[in-house]
């Protein structure tokens, strides 16, 4: 068994180094972004305690997907983690899963065939941009979770709590709104010309 | 067109993304408006402490895999001859005592220390007879999860509160009134590494039982670690050493 010499062995060369790790850097680096970006949304900072601990709990799971610690892009995720957390709260305190039952149908018909063949050539940065400033906030964060940070729908719907049939359900409607806002951006735009 | 592919549309997305937080005050403006509970603090680092352990067992498998040339890499020449030294002492310490453990007849057959730049930590495992034994401690619960053996005895005021089984790890919490947590853990020794911290410890062999165990106070924390035939076990507490020792015996 643990021998006392050996183990007071152990505990002397213990060094009493810097002992954080990855997860405790972003704890560390974000607690506060994250309670106050809970707190806008459930203007209560005892849920937006448990929002975050939520969050960081299923960052925690997916911790190997984040390369780097202080950069925007990380400050981002975060927040769209516990943003997401934190309406799926405020949904379940007033008993209005609204969104879910929304996005709960379905996939539209015909939403294999790719009608943003008709994009090509036409588009731009600004005008993604412009269409996605006013497409809904949810499928903006799922198309930034999949294209930005490359995670896969299994994974998305690990982070975001939801279902990875919800998850692609998001990803095809955001696609579909981005395209409509898009051309209704690139109308607007051109008429102003 | 392949949105997933499109760079505009990334571009677009990126800045999506920095108007998230745009309008977010930084992280030290935001800390000093806000102030968190302590039931918050604890939780967190409850957290904590399990992403460490997590990052311990990557990071083993990290170290024995491709990465050991940027390790060498990075490896100062001061912590070499330290690593060199401490790893040599180890050695002979865990040679001595493994014949004190045949002496006593320990089933613990192995355990070593791991030293890395920024922890360290001893590994248990469990080898010789009673490693692929049919385990009689650890029975299947009825939803096919495994049942570990605890305590029956809880000191007076605190209650569980919260029980939490992941892999080969199981976390039981027991909190009083003051919100106080006693911790109690079983580990499957079979690769596991527990990491202490040495600062301000004061150590010392005890026996539960006929089994021998170890208990340390670090910083008004009580910890007692000890190792049967099946699990390695911790509790950890502000409860005293006597209280310890007797939630420890009410498992034999």
């Amino acid at each position: 068994m643990l021998d006392e010499k050996m183990l007071s062995f152990y505990l002397a060369i213990i060094d009493n180094i810097e002992d954080k790790c990855k997860f405790e850097e972003l704890y560390l680096l974000y607690r506060f972004t994250m309670l106050k970006t809970a707190e806008n949304v459930l203007r209560d900072f005892s849920l937006a305690e448990d929002a975050v601990h939520e969050a960081f709990l299923r960052i925690l799971s997916h911790i190997g997907k984040i390369d780097e610690i202080d950069c925007n892009k990380t400050r981002a995720f975060v927040v769209i983690v516990v943003k997401n957390i934190s309406l799926d709260m405020l949904r379940s305190q007033n008993r209005h899963p609204i969104t879910e039952l929304e996005e709960w149908e379905e996939l539209p018909a015909g939403h294999d065939t790719d009608p943003e063949q008709e994009l090509l050539g036409k588009e731009s940065r600004e005008a993604f941009s412009r269409a996605l400033s006013v497409m809904k906030k949810t499928y903006a964060d799922v198309l930034a979770l999949s294209i930005v940070y490359e995670l896969s729908d299994k994974e998305i719907a690990g982070i975001l709590g939801i279902t990875a049939a919800n998850v692609r359900v998001r990803l095809c409607r955001g696609r579909q709104e981005l395209i409509r806002n898009f051309r209704e951006g690139t109308k607007e735009h051109g008429s102003e010309e | 067109m392949d949105l997933k592919n499109n760079l505009q549309l990334k571009s677009a997305l990126d800045d999506y993304l920095y108007g998230l937080t745009a309008d977010l005050a930084p992280e030290s403006t935001l800390a000093t408006t806000m102030v968190c509970s302590e039931r918050f603090y604890r939780r967190m680092s409850r957290l904590i402490r399990k992403a460490k352990k997590l990052e311990v067992k990557h990071s083993v498998s990290i170290h024995s895999g491709t990465d050991q040339n940027e390790e060498a890499k990075n490896d100062q020449p001061v912590n070499r001859w330290r690593k060199r030294f401490v790893l040599a002492a180890v050695i002979i310490t865990v040679v001595l005592s493994a014949f004190s453990a045949v002496a006593a007849h320990d089933k613990i057959t192995e355990f070593f220390i791991t030293i890395y730049e920024k922890y360290t930590s001893i590994v248990f495992d469990m080898s010789g007879e009673s490693a692929g034994a049919p385990d009689e401690t650890l029975t299947e619960a009825s939803d096919g999860s495994q049942a570990y053996n605890m305590p029956t005895y809880i000191p007076e005021g605190y209650m569980q509160t919260e029980l939490e089984i992941y892999g080969e790890h199981a976390l039981v919490i027991y909190t009083n009134s003051s919100e106080d947590d006693l911790i109690f853990e079983v580990n499957e020794p079979k690769n596991l590494q527990i990491t202490i911290d040495s600062e301000n410890t004061k150590g010392e062999s005890i026996m539960i039982g006929q089994l021998n165990g170890f208990y340390y106070d670090n910083k008004g924390t009580q910890n007692l670690i000890w190792q049967d035939s099946e699990c390695v076990y911790m509790i950890t507490g502000q409860i005293g050493k006597d209280e310890m020792i007797a939630m420890a015996e009410s498992m034999y």
